[in-house]
């Protein structure tokens, strides 16, 4: 059976970091976008190399923007999730609701 | 003042310029407000991690390499103590044994690098698969043709689509400049050899899949990172 490929946890952050942030997903506003949301920050090295191993399996594709100053001159790396990004990131989150539903857990059942 | 270019050219290292760019970019934007050592710590961690990776596909390819030789060596010393009359190959199968070490080695870069959809590596992989069976397995006589004709008809095959003719144009220049490297250090080597001072394993593997890495990524026109 063939069908989006599996994500890892980290993976499904950072696509659904992107997701949320439409346009403006550079790596800048990614990492700041995971921070706020699970209040845990990645380091660079871990993001730069996801996001190139996300591209590699066609779930995310990239464009570059124009070099601002504020970056010594250098360009954002905007980065889109792809139809099959959108697909594998949904499949892994319905497995979760689906392992969740029912569970009684601090802060409320899980219908 | 932190010194861009340099963390540029740090990073460039592990990949191609412009993704190095960018990253840099963004390192120095986070920077501004978290200070110059969270900057060189996160150019150290980014190279780290970059490198870590490079690293693996590097040693898996010399392994590709060497399992080859070995197994060509091993079928060599067979078809020797079978027919001793024969001390070297024919030609055309020495051609194709050397064909499938390069391209093995070569299709390991791009399934690593590019993944297994990729064309090129799929094209690479499929070529050496027909150059070793057609070089060493040799189950009949016809089976050296045969491979040939595999081969030729694959290389045709990829030069009907835009995307095959680029994969095609990609293997070819790669399997030229490592074949290339491999006859200079072979001529290198014997050279050397007067003076007891020969390239030796590992060294002489890690050249030519130095040359693949150089070239493989240049010649499809993408970076090294990402791919």
């Amino acid at each position: 059976m063939s069908g989006p490929p599996a994500l890892g946890e980290f993976e499904q952050v950072v696509l659904l970091a992107i997701l949320r942030l439409d346009d403006g997903a550079y790596g800048v506003a990614i990492r700041a976008e995971i921070a706020e949301c699970t209040g845990r920050e990645p380091s660079p090295g871990a993001l730069y190399t996801t996001l190139d191993r996300l591209e590699r399996k066609a779930l995310l594709a990239s464009r570059v923007g124009d070099p601002t100053p504020e970056r010594g001159g250098r360009a954002k790396r905007f980065y889109t999730v792809t139809r099959s990004g959108v697909a594998a990131v949904t499949r892994a989150q319905r497995s979760y609701q689906r392992l969740l539903a029912g569970l009684k857990l601090p802060g409320g059942m899980h219908a | 003042m932190r010194n861009l270019a340099l963390a540029e050219w740090i990073l460039a290292s592990f990949g191609d310029r412009e993704r190095a760019t960018c990253i840099v970019g963004d390192l120095e934007e986070t920077a501004r407000s978290r200070g110059g050592f969270w900057f060189w710590r996160s150019v150290a961690g980014t190279a780290l991690r970059l490198g870590w990776r490079s690293a693996t596909v590097f040693v898996a390819c010399m392994s590709v390499q060497v399992a080859i030789a070995g197994a060509v060596t091993g079928i060599m010393s067979q078809r020797l103590a079978v027919r001793p009359a024969t001390t070297t190959l024919p030609p055309l199968e020495a051609t194709l044994t050397l064909s499938a070490m390069l391209l093995a080695s070569m299709a390991v870069f791009a399934l690593f690098r590019y993944g297994v959809r990729d064309p090129t590596a799929r094209l690479a992989g499929g070529l050496a698969l027909a150059a070793f069976a057609g070089g060493c397995l040799q189950g009949a006589p016809a089976m050296t043709q045969a491979a040939v004709l595999v081969i030729l008809v694959a290389v045709l095959a990829s030069a009907v689509s835009s995307q095959g003719r680029r994969a095609l144009a990609a293997t070819a220049a790669t399997f030229a400049v490592s074949a290339i490297v491999f006859f200079a250090e072979l001529a290198l080597n014997r050279l050397a050899t007067r003076f007891s001072v020969g390239l030796r394993f590992p060294f002489n593997c890690m050249l030519v899949v130095a040359a693949q890495w150089a070239v493989l990524p240049r010649a499809r026109g993408v970076n090294l990172i990402s791919e």
